[in-house]
């Protein structure tokens, strides 16, 4: 059963619009690397382990995840709030804007809507438990950090 | 430690700063639940986190749905601001 | 399926050995293993909150590139 705690596991505070950023932050949003793709993986993978403690670890893990994914759309939010239509359209984000306006939708940075295909919980504790570790090397992470500077990541004014 | 002279925004970067603490301290346990040190901690920083946490809901309402916390009148759950609306 | 599942190696074991885990337990090809993390203390917690992680032995400050 989940409840919910009515504060960010981290400060979100983005004073400043930066819609370039925002398309780039959808990745980890809805994409095959993202948050809910973790989350979800976790959360499937976790009725079939063996022990108690990989249990309650899945368990932990997944719940954090969701933890991470409202961040991520706090981000999103606070960088396309107020954004007008013009602006939307001026960073490559016409598209979304049609279909969603500024509305928050779990889609990768290209507009491909997430999907069950990026995660596979397959039932043998050790492939699970692999296919996790390799989720977790973050590349994506690792990417953005390149384009943004990684300083960019900790909350402004913080 | 003395939190009654605190702001709202120290109070809540505090209970963040504890969470993520006891989130952390949590999944090491799960895969060392033998280890009384790491046990030991995290129970220190559950019991921090609950004292905090009953400081920060008697000013702003109640942190948790579905029964962990109370609300005084009128339900204080829907009030706004809402997390990602904190700037 | 618990037989194939790699065994938990308890530090208990190790608490009075000179070996590490790979002496002890020889590792096998085609296997991914995770090294057990030991429990050596915890950052302030202003400053875990800021790089991501509560253990020092799991910090690892992403390089800036040049």
């Amino acid at each position: 059963m989940w409840v919910y705690e009515k504060k960010l596991e981290h400060p979100v505070k983005i004073k400043s619009k930066d819609l370039q950023m925002a398309k780039f932050l959808m990745a980890q949003y809805g994409g095959p690397d993202g948050e809910l793709g973790a989350s979800i993986r976790y959360l499937s993978q976790r009725y079939t382990m063996p022990t108690g403690k990989t249990k309650g670890l899945l368990t932990d893990i997944g719940t954090e995840e969701l933890a991470h994914v409202e961040m991520i759309a706090a981000m999103i939010y606070q960088l396309t709030k107020d954004a007008s239509p013009e602006e939307m359209k001026a960073a490559g984000l016409g598209a979304h804007f049609t279909e969603h306006d500024n509305a928050i939708y779990p889609a990768d940075a290209n507009g491909i809507p997430w999907t069950g295909a990026y995660i596979q919980s397959i039932g043998d504790p050790i492939t699970d438990l692999t296919e996790d570790m390799a989720a977790e090397v973050a590349t994506v992470y690792e990417q953005q950090c390149d384009e943004y500077g990684s300083t960019r990541y900790i909350p402004p004014n913080y | 430690m003395e939190y009654g002279n605190q702001s709202c925004e120290n109070l809540l970067l505090k209970l963040q700063e504890l969470t993520f603490a006891a989130v952390d301290l949590n999944l090491y346990l799960d895969n060392h639940p033998e280890n009384k040190n790491a046990l030991a901690d995290f129970n220190a920083i559950t019991r921090e986190l609950n004292k905090l946490k009953k400081l920060y809901e008697a000013e702003n309402g109640p942190l948790t749905n579905f029964g962990c916390s109370e609300s005084k009148y009128p339900w204080e759950w829907v009030n706004d601001p809402w997390p990602w609306e904190i700037i | 399926m618990e037989q194939d599942f790699i065994p938990y190696f308890n530090p208990a074991i190790m608490r009075n050995q000179k070996h590490s885990p790979a002496m002890v337990m020889p590792l096998m090809l085609a296997r991914a293993y995770v090294l057990n993390q030991p429990y050596t203390g915890l950052f302030p917690l202003e400053k875990a909150l800021m790089v991501g992680t509560i253990f020092p032995n799991m910090y690892d400050a992403f390089p800036e590139r040049m």
